[in-house]
């Protein structure tokens, strides 16, 4: 049974396009890393709405706050920012052969660009599900499809080429050059135009109302789809650094400042009281109990470098770099436990909430809070929210275990057959 | 191998520790914060807000809150507040304990005219309400502006009141204010004027608005135009919940008595305060007054 599972694993990831995703992924790690470490420092300590930010009263001591902060921005913008272009870059020079692997990653990039310049219409809302730029690590999935696209056209291309030997090199490269971003722009443009004549907007497309009704249910779904979209590097339909708040959690919250006590709100089960306080406690599908998991079993060193490298911002909430470092994105061994993880928990939290063992999560909690604290802060400060979380902790890394050491397994597999 | 593993331990460790003692000031900051919405949100605290005119000081409204404390049964108490041009704001007396009317006078230390001054004074009257609100908590208001104060509050509600979303103006009477500053010819727009029906929209729906002038003679108080006081409806009519003019003829009709005018008063109390010992707003018998003329928009 188990080594069937693992052989399926195996055939899995021998799949052309799982590999060169896989290859892409761990050629953007530098990016995400870097980014993701400024932008957990910006989140938690500068952002008006950051965790240390306002535990610490960060803005009364920083020395140039505000600089630092536009800083940071630009900086976050410039790697986190840029991940699916980058992705576009290296999954069409993977993808593309020699002699033209730099002008299929060149192109790709640049095409893609073009293709979703928002400049042109910024109400078009076709590259991911929220109104967020498609360049960042929400259109990844969209960039490495681009990325593949364009890389097999310049495959194509070099193929013509050797056909009609009497075509210069020259000559080839050109075209390809001008038919590439041509395409683009034409779709572009005709995408604007069908948008205006439509009027799509980003409005039209929002599905987290309906998961925010505050029904078991509806959360448990929403938590669900919400891991299912993240892990292919989608916006979910949760978000714990969203500022906007949904009318069951806005009801909690005057029910609670009317009483005086979190208890007995109109709706303990919501993103809030649920998924943000346990569904995460562990990070986003469990990144963090996943680091505890590799740094307890896994055998292979590469892995655990990066884990101990994007432990960091991982704790504060921004775990791009873990999830596309490993990669866990896009990662069939991972999509188990990064969906099961959450749902369990977000499962075990509401029979708790239901039996009154603890208080529905339902206050404001900054941005940037480790996954640990968002329950307890939300709880006003109850600490048996914190101590039951880190039981459910323990439980995600359980979880995640026998998907580690599957792993070991299919590397040493492969290291024995090479 | 090994001796990575041995480094993710402590580091592992490290983060463990940091958690374990962050829990201690989030529990303060959560504590603080629910306890700050708390006062916040169970707050029936509801002050009245005044803005002075040019020339006059904090202390313009003394004898208008004396006047109408003999009046009413609940004391209301008198808080002055006064911003220096360095930028240090002073706060003078005390709210009673069990009034949740009080008078709160905002006065600037440079308190000259002109739409200069005024832009300055309504960035002035920002810093003090936030200082206000901070200290308060208050999540309601209600506005007075005498003369040139009306300017400032109109300024003050287009620009910087979007800055306070989860605290509402209920109702603004200006008494006196010149919108068209002293051109008594409408054809004539000022460029404060243009600028304050240019940004008409920021102003809430939820507003109710009351411009009073006073008619000594038939065409001003003495000192404003009543043209230039009656330009208010291109600013607020058809853009707040309802805009009504009045206009006072009679004793102490001129420009600097109006505040302590006996008609004034009583719509202060009657159409301004919550709860006061004078004719309710929806009563139809406080329009009985005679000399009062209202003329509702809606």
């Amino acid at each position: 049974m188990q080594a069937n599972i693992s052989s399926l694993f195996m055939r899995l990831q021998q799949v052309p396009l799982v590999r060169l995703v896989q290859s892409t992924l761990q050629k953007l790690f530098p990016f995400a890393l870097f980014g993701s470490v400024i932008a957990a420092f910006r989140k938690t300590v500068l952002d008006d709405e950051g965790f240390i930010n306002n535990v610490f009263n960060v803005p009364a001591w920083f020395p140039y706050y505000h600089a630092v902060n536009a800083y940071a921005q630009t900086l976050t913008q410039l790697t986190l920012g840029i991940l699916a272009i980058l992705s576009a870059y290296y999954m069409a020079m993977l993808t593309a052969k020699k002699p033209y692997h730099y002008e299929a990653g060149i192109t790709a990039a640049l095409a893609f660009i073009v293709l979703l310049n928002p400049h042109r219409n910024p109400r078009l809302a076709l590259p991911s599900f929220s109104g967020m730029t498609p360049f960042g690590i929400h259109g990844l999935l969209l960039g490495l499809l681009f990325g593949y696209l364009i890389g097999w056209f310049w495959n194509w291309l070099a193929k013509r080429q050797k056909r009609h030997m009497h075509q210069e090199k020259v000559t080839s490269a050109t075209s390809g050059v001008i038919l590439v971003l041509g395409a683009a722009f034409l779709i572009n443009v005709s995408l604007s135009v069908v948008a205006k004549q439509f009027n799509i907007s980003t409005s039209s497309f929002s599905v987290s109302g309906l998961a925010s009704q505050g029904s078991f249910l509806m959360t448990l779904l929403g938590s669900i789809g919400t891991s299912m979209l993240r892990w292919f590097g989608l916006t979910g339909f949760f978000d714990f650094d969203s500022s906007f708040t949904s009318g069951a959690a806005n009801s909690n919250l005057m029910y609670a400042l009317e009483h005086h006590s979190p208890w007995h709100v109109p709706y303990p089960f919501t993103e809030e009281t649920l998924y943000d306080s346990f569904g995460i406690y562990a990070g986003v599908g469990g990144g963090l109990a996943l680091i505890v998991a590799l740094w307890l079993f896994t055998r292979d060193k590469r892995t655990l470098q990066i884990s101990a490298l994007a432990s960091g911002p991982a704790f504060f909430g921004s775990s791009e770099a873990l999830l596309i470092g490993l990669p866990v994105l896009l990662n069939p061994l991972y999509l188990i436990p990064f969906v099961l993880a959450p749902a369990v928990n977000v499962i075990i939290a509401a029979g708790l909430v239901a039996l009154k063992v603890i208080p529905p999560a339902i206050y404001p909690v900054p941005i940037g809070t480790p996954g640990p604290l968002i329950g307890f802060i939300g709880s006003g400060g109850n600490i048996a929210t914190f101590v039951f979380g880190f039981g459910l902790f323990v439980l995600d890394v359980l979880i995640y275990m026998p998907f580690v050491k599957l792993d070991n397994k299919m590397k040493a597999t492969r290291t024995s057959e090479s | 191998m090994i001796g990575m593993k041995r480094k993710l331990k402590w580091i592992g460790i490290f983060l463990c520790v940091l958690l374990i003692l962050s829990l201690i000031p989030a529990y303060w900051w959560t504590q603080a914060n629910v306890k700050n919405m708390d006062r916040f949100y169970n707050s029936k605290l509801s002050p009245v807000i005044c803005i002075p005119g040019s020339s006059a000081t904090e202390n313009r409204f003394d004898g208008m809150v004396a006047k109408i404390n003999e009046r009413s049964e609940t004391k209301h108490s008198l808080i002055k507040v006064k911003v220096w041009n360095d930028g240090h704001i002073s706060l003078r007396g005390k709210k009673l304990k069990n009034d949740n009317e009080p008078f709160i006078v905002v006065g600037f230390e440079n308190n000259h005219d002109g739409y200069g001054n005024i832009k300055k004074q309504a960035n002035m009257f920002n810093d003090a309400f936030s200082m206000l609100q901070d200290k308060y908590r208050f999540n309601n208001y209600k506005g007075i502006g005498h003369s040139n104060g009306g300017l400032v509050y109109t300024a003050f509600l287009e620009n910087d009141a979007s800055n306070y979303p989860e605290v509402k103006m209920k109702r603004l009477l200006t008494i006196g204010t010149p919108y068209n500053f002293e051109e008594s010819n409408i054809k004539h727009r000022t460029q404060m004027l243009s600028d304050f029906i240019k940004k008409r929209k920021y102003l809430s729906k939820d507003l109710d608005v009351y411009t009073l002038a006073g008619n000594e003679t038939y065409t001003s108080d003495g000192i404003v135009p009543d043209a230039s006081v009656r330009a208010g409806k291109y600013i607020f009519q058809n853009q707040t919940k309802s805009y009504t003019e009045v206009t006072l003829t009679g004793n102490d009709t001129q420009h600097s008595n109006l505040p302590q005018n006996n008609e004034v008063l009583q719509i202060i109390m009657a159409r301004i305060l919550d709860h006061s010992g004078g004719p309710m707003p929806d009563d139809p018998a406080s329009d009985s007054a005679s000399n009062v003329k209202p003329i509702e928009s809606e």
